[in-house]
């Protein structure tokens, strides 16, 4: 994912609002559609990508640059859609949905393979999460690793596990194949 | 035969070669297993196959959080003290005729008559331009501010005369549970070469009234304005919401209902698509926050197109957040300068502007097309840039012409255009305390237009601009550098490619390479030579710096292009794609059809 300016990040922790709000622009539909992948829910989405940017405004402060910026972003977004999630199990609503393996209008528009759509529908959230961050942002395993909170190797091992049953959902019968050696 | 590598060990590395993480495996049994076993190709295939569905993934309708996102953190501390709390706008109007309303404006429902959101847009516009003067007193009430304090109520008076001079006063008549509690007045006068401020100073409410800022009223004066200065940018759409309704597509028209005998539009809208109506009348003190999803409910004046009432509600809320209402209001008046005359208290900043004693609308950073608008003001910033401003009603345009030493804004996030007359210029939306801008750059001298006219009938007036001297060939600003390319040129970019096959009559007319740390953009653009500079242009983009397809909005379909899944955006005449060189690739050619792009994509070279 392309990075920002410096500048406008310098400016921005500095409380210049036209460079955070150029920031904004820059990154929302990316949060966007990252919050829409893994909350299957266009609302919810909206919501979880505003409070992001009014969390990272209040947090850039402490932001020290050790780490790209968009993976500070996605941190942040990433606790918004988490707290989405509990919200929404309060309402027993989204919850519902992602246990289904049900999308909303909106998240199946999302997408032009929907058999894809449909296969990435039925990943848990623990393996849905990395397979949108490295598949469809390009972060790295390490990135992934710090803005999940667990191992390089954990991610790897979900990553390859997310596509073992996607590609067993994906077209022919492939288990019957590996099966032989 | 295969190798004595398990399927699960190969697919763990194609999986995670596939994310540059792979190498453990021994590269000759790796692939002698993966040439052997259809399964564990297939699984290559279909990561390949998930990863680029993912990123040729169409959006459906992506919200903008822009404003609700900024509304929120602008109601934070690090206000600028200088900047009146609301977006400008500009004021308008109609006729002459004298309008009072009654004291009260009860809304009665009527047979909902539905009008077509483009055309309100355009006749508020069309409104905006025609507005001498105006004047009215509102009713506010407003809830959610202090707990203690569950309802406020204040009285609003706006006078306004086209283009710069306004003043807002706002007297607080709630009952405070004790005298320790402030009074929420505020009062605002703003002139051509002078703005002035007096508000209560501010405290968060839940402080209140026990806060640890002493009681009482701060005043800032800014002299020597600027015409159109952005920090002090008039809350005008509390007479003509014009840049309220600048989106026709960002309102509901829900009907026609009568408000105390007149006929009044109804429009409903997001407070963050509202607030510079909503926020109008708050241009300073202490108030309820809003939120961005908040409803906003307009009735419009059908034939002056003057907000006669708006209401904030909230679900879950059973009374509105905030209900102003307008109790009277005229237009045509003449309304003295003397009204608008701004003392000169408090804290005093200089805006640096001497204006001309004579106006000076000629020159060669004058635009032949100034959109109807009339010369206004002229004079020198006090950076030393020459600046001529044009106005009409509430709609303005201000043109600002720098040495070429400055290169301001060169290095801040821009659209590069194209103009018609094969120059180009760097264009950004309007910000806050900007409208939309348009820098050009010569080889001595830089020039930034500013208005609050459209984009497109900027973009014309940017075009119309009689610059000295040729667009200059290379603009350096900050690690940016923008190349004007001849067609000769393209061959030593390397990721170049140029189309071998466009529709008859077209040729090259511009290309524009802009380049930077991390990569660089190339934009050609074709016109049709018969018909000169009036064609419908072909737009070639193409970037090293974009690494996966953009999220777009509109309603994309999939398509194939040799070598590469590629999407069309019928709406814009767009085809994007990512090649197998790893670069971005756009063709925008909105009179063209799909067979015709693509078949303009397929002769790339």
């Amino acid at each position: 994912m392309e990075e920002p300016d410096p500048h406008d990040v310098r400016a921005a922790k500095a409380g210049d609002l036209s460079a955070f709000e150029a920031l904004v622009r820059r990154y929302q539909l990316d949060v966007y559609r990252f919050s829409l992948h893994l909350t299957r829910d266009a609302l919810a989405a909206e919501d979880v990508t505003q409070d992001t940017f009014v969390r990272a405004y209040r947090s850039i402060g402490r932001y020290r640059g050790n780490s790209r910026f968009s993976t500070w972003l996605f941190s942040i977004a990433r606790n918004c859609i988490h707290d989405e999630y509990r919200r929404a199990a309060r309402q027993a609503r989204l919850t519902t949905k992602l246990e289904a393996g049900e999308a909303s209008h909106a998240a199946a528009d999302a997408t032009s393979a929907p058999e894809v759509r449909e296969a990435l529908a039925t990943l848990p959230r623990d393996l849905l999460e990395p397979v949108v961050m490295i598949d469809l942002f390009g972060f790295s395993y390490r990135e992934v690793s710090q803005l999940s909170g667990v191992s390089e190797g954990t991610i790897k091992s979900r990553m390859h596990r997310a596509r073992q049953q996607l590609a067993d959902l994906l077209g022919p019968d492939v288990r019957e194949d590996a099966d032989e050696i | 035969m295969r190798s004595d590598l398990s399927c699960e060990r190969v697919r763990a590395e194609l999986s995670a070669r596939l994310d540059d993480e792979g190498g453990a495996e021994p590269s000759a049994r790796f692939d002698a297993h993966l040439a052997d076993c259809g399964g564990c190709r297939h699984f290559e295939a279909t990561q390949h196959l998930v990863r680029q569905a993912l990123r040729l993934e169409v959006l459906p309708d992506a919200p903008d959080v822009t404003a609700g996102v900024m509304k929120a953190i602008a109601r934070r501390p690090q206000r600028d003290v200088w900047a009146f709390r609301i977006r400008l706008a500009s004021v308008a109007a109609i006729a002459a005729a004298l309008v009072v309303l009654a004291a009260t404006l009860p809304i009665l429902e009527r047979t909902p008559q539905t009008a077509q959101a483009s055309e309100i847009t355009q006749r508020v516009f069309a409104a905006a331009r025609t507005l001498d003067s105006y004047r009215a007193t509102f009713d506010i009430e407003e809830r959610g501010w202090h707990a203690d304090v569950p309802v406020r109520r204040f009285r609003g008076q706006v006078w306004y005369r086209a283009p710069e001079r306004f003043r807002l006063r706002v007297r607080d008549l709630s009952a405070y549970p004790t005298g320790a509690w402030p009074s929420n007045d505020v009062d605002l006068v703003a002139s051509p070469s002078r703005s002035w401020i007096r508000e209560p100073y501010s405290c968060p409410p839940p402080a209140l009234p026990g806060c640890a800022i002493r009681a009482g009223v701060e005043e800032r004066t800014l002299v020597r304005r600027q015409p159109f200065d952005g920090t002090t940018r008039i809350p005008s759409d509390i007479v003509i919401p014009l840049e309220t309704l600048v989106e026709s597509d960002a309102f509901e028209v829900v009907g026609t209902q009568e408000v105390t005998g007149r006929s009044a539009l109804h429009v409903v809208l997001t407070y963050s698509q509202a607030f510079p109506l909503v926020d109008a009348l708050q241009a300073g003190g202490s108030w309820a926050p809003l939120l961005p999803l908040d409803r906003v409910d307009v009735w419009l004046d059908e034939s002056s197109w003057f907000p006669l009432a708006f209401e904030v509600t909230r679900p879950g809320l059973d009374q509105p957040v905030l209900r102003v209402t307008t109790t009277s209001l005229r237009e045509g008046d003449l309304l003295g300068a003397s009204l608008f005359r701004a003392p000169a208290g408090g804290t005093i900043r200089d805006g640096g502007f001497s204006g001309d004693e004579q106006l000076r609308a000629t020159g060669p950073h004058v635009p032949r097309y100034v959109a109807g608008l009339e010369p206004y003001r002229s004079g020198t910033t006090g950076s030393g840039a020459t600046l001529v401003a044009f106005a009409r009603g509430t709609t303005y345009l201000k043109i600002t012409k720098a040495g070429g030493a400055s290169r301001a804004g060169l290095d801040e996030p821009a659209e590069v255009v194209e103009l018609r007359t094969g120059s180009f210029g760097l264009y950004r939306p309007a910000e806050p305390d900007s409208g939309r801008t348009i820098d050009l750059f010569r080889a001595e001298t830089h020039v930034r237009l500013e208005s609050n006219l459209r984009r497109e009938q900027l973009l014309e007036v940017a075009a119309s601009l009689p610059l000295e001297g040729a667009a200059p060939r290379k603009v350096r600003g900050g690690d940016k550098l923008i190349v004007r390319i001849t067609p000769e040129q393209l061959g030593s970019i390397s990721f170049a490619r140029r189309p071998t096959e466009l529709p008859g009559g077209y040729g090259p007319f511009s290309a524009l390479l802009a380049r930077d740390p991390r990569g660089a953009d190339l934009t050609m653009i074709y016109l049709q030579s018969e018909s000169g500079l009036e064609g419908s242009e072909i737009r070639v983009f193409q970037s090293s710096r974009v690494v996966m397809l953009p999220p777009i909005s509109h309603d994309a379909v999939a398509v194939n292009l040799p070598g590469a899944a590629a999407r069309w955006a019928p709406q814009r005449g767009e085809l994007e794609w990512i090649g197998d060189d790893g670069i971005y690739r756009a063709i925008r050619a909105p009179s063209f059809d799909l067979p015709t792009v693509l078949g303009i994509a397929r002769s790339l070279r």
